[in-house]
């Protein structure tokens, strides 16, 4: 679904990705891990269009990535919610700004309130919300438009460890029941294991990818009570600690 | 409890201790130059039916035209700084030598130029808050976070989007508060004004009565300029309440 081609992303005169080659299948999830500043947000801002490629390639099914493009939804490192709207204002946000009837977005918008278990903070301001909730709406406002590629940007790193585990299942399952092609930029070893399919390892330096794992256990719901998750989790600890040293 | 009653009430509280130091200092006195609060309040209902309401619609007048070119100009060009960084490295600096200038010292020139008519006092006006809400705005839109402009890009927003839900709900509160400073300001500025070339205005008023030893009068005045100020300073509390409930949540997080 997502074929990256030979990109390079700069900010000005530096580069941030250097020459990166990826391809995301259809319905499955990508994990994205590296050190801080490697450039996982930048790649990421490209997929999205936001951020022009400086050369090489973005496609999504076959097509260079544009600018808002309709069924690409984005989930920021800091959840981007708007603090002058509601919580219900902020979720229905992509639907009015897609020009949808009001009928249309009321009935969205309370439907995935209710299914992320949120509904009865949609009068709320985001000021009033946990990390955890807020991370909550900040998905949900992702699915009001029925996305077909979900991209998340460190999505848990501030959440204590249970409620990340309970987002992480979240997840997990709307990937399961939406077939939502999922890439996610984490930091967090035991996460991109858990989510990942494939889990991409980002170098150090310059952005590139050192390697690429497939992740056979993923998909299980269990997986964190189970001795191969460990395994994975060890794998990938040591090929970017093998990084580090040289 | 007593705290959240005086919260409350706060407008009626701070009256009654003006009107108690005023007393006080009526009677330590004991001149005409401070007439007692009673009669002086007797007058201004009085005169507020006839020319007193004449002179007060007069300076309100002045005050609006100015804020609302204020707002046009100074918005516009704030968020076109704001937006452009390449043009605001090179404008900022003349804005930066003009903004501290007392701008009072050019009514003389404005007179000249515009006559002494209106025109002139509003103009004044205008390039006093312009330049307050210029730069508060160009400041709130610079402060505005990346992710923001992100985030709601990604969900599919135009330009025109992005000015409705992005720029200007996070600009208005500061322009508010920019407001309350600059109206102050021009209360004060407009007083001085008025007292060139014209017989209308708050501030023509006070120094008429002034001139002719009638304190009670120009008492009158000076509590019609308070009451003035209030009116606005409530409005855009209003306006605040209404339209950014969500700055009232924000400041109580920070207590
Ligand atoms: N707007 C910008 N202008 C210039 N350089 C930038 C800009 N944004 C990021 N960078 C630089 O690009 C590099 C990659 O940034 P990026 O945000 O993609 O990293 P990251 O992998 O997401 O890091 P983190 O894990 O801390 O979020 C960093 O070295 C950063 O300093
Ligand atoms: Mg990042």
């Amino acid at each position: 679904m997502v074929k990256i081609k030979n990109l390079i992303m700069k900010y000005g005169n530096s580069t941030v990705i250097k020459n990166i080659n990826l391809n995301i299948n259809k319905n499955s999830t990508c994990a994205i891990i590296g050190p801080s500043g490697c450039g996982k947000s930048t790649l990421l801002y490209g997929i999205a269009g936001i951020l022009k490629p400086f050369s090489g390639e973005i496609l999504i099914n076959n097509f260079p990535v544009k600018e808002n493009r309709k069924k690409t939804g984005l989930i920021l490192q800091n959840y981007g919610l708007l603090p002058w709207k509601t919580v219900w204002n902020n979720v229905s946000l992509g639907l009015t700004i897609r020009g949808y009837h009001k009928k249309d977005i009321q009935y969205n918008v309370d439907k995935v309130l209710r299914e992320l278990d949120v509904y009865d903070l949609k009068d709320r301001y985001p000021i009033e919300l946990s990390g955890g909730q807020r991370q909550r709406i900040a998905i949900a406002r992702a699915l009001t438009i029925s996305p077909d590629l979900l991209l998340m940007d460190e999505p848990f790193s501030s959440l204590d460890a249970i409620s990340r585990e309970n987002l992480q299942n979240l997840i997990l399952k709307i990937h399961k029941e939406n077939n939502i092609t999922l890439i996610l930029v984490t930091h967090n070893i035991e996460e991109a294991v858990f989510l990942g399919q494939t889990i991409v390892i980002m170098g150090q330096k310059f952005g590139e990818i050192k390697n690429i794992i497939n992740n056979p256990y993923f998909g299980d719901e269990e997986l964190r009570y189970k001795s191969d998750y460990y395994k994975i989790c060890m794998e990938v600890r040591q090929l970017m600690r093998k990084d580090e040293i040289k | 409890m007593i705290f959240k009653k005086i919260t409350k009430y706060k407008t009626i509280y701070g009256s009654l201790i003006i009107l108690i130091f005023w007393y006080a200092l009526h009677f330590i006195f004991k001149s005409t130059i401070i007439p007692s609060p009673h009669i002086t309040i007797y007058e201004f209902f009085i005169l507020i039916k006839g020319k007193l309401l004449i002179h007060i619609l007069v300076s309100l007048f002045r005050i609006l035209i100015a804020v609302i070119i204020s707002l046009i100009i100074g918005m516009s060009v704030g968020l076109f700084l704001g937006l452009n960084k390449k043009y605001d490295k090179y404008i900022s600096p003349m804005i930066y030598l003009l903004y501290p200038i007392p701008k009072i010292a050019f009514l003389p020139i404005l007179m000249i130029i515009f006559g002494l008519g209106n025109t002139s006092k509003i103009i004044l006006i205008t390039i006093i808050i312009l330049f307050q809400i210029l730069v508060t705005t160009r400041d709130s839109v610079k402060g505005l976070s990346k992710e923001l402009f992100y985030s709601i890009k990604s969900l599919g927003a135009n330009k025109i989007q992005i000015y409705r839900h992005l720029i200007i709900p996070a600009v208005f509160p500061k322009l508010l508060t920019s407001l309350r400073i600059s109206i102050g300001t021009s209360i004060a500025v407009l007083f001085f004004a008025e007292n060139f070339a014209t017989r209308y205005g708050i501030g023509y008023f006070i120094m008429d009565s002034w001139a002719r030893v009638d304190y009670i009068q120009m008492f009158a005045g000076i509590l019609a300029i308070s009451f003035l100020g209030l009116l606005i300073f409530k409005l855009i509390d209003l306006l605040e309440d209404k339209l950014c409930k969500w700055i009232k949540l924000e400041k109580l997080e920070q207590k």
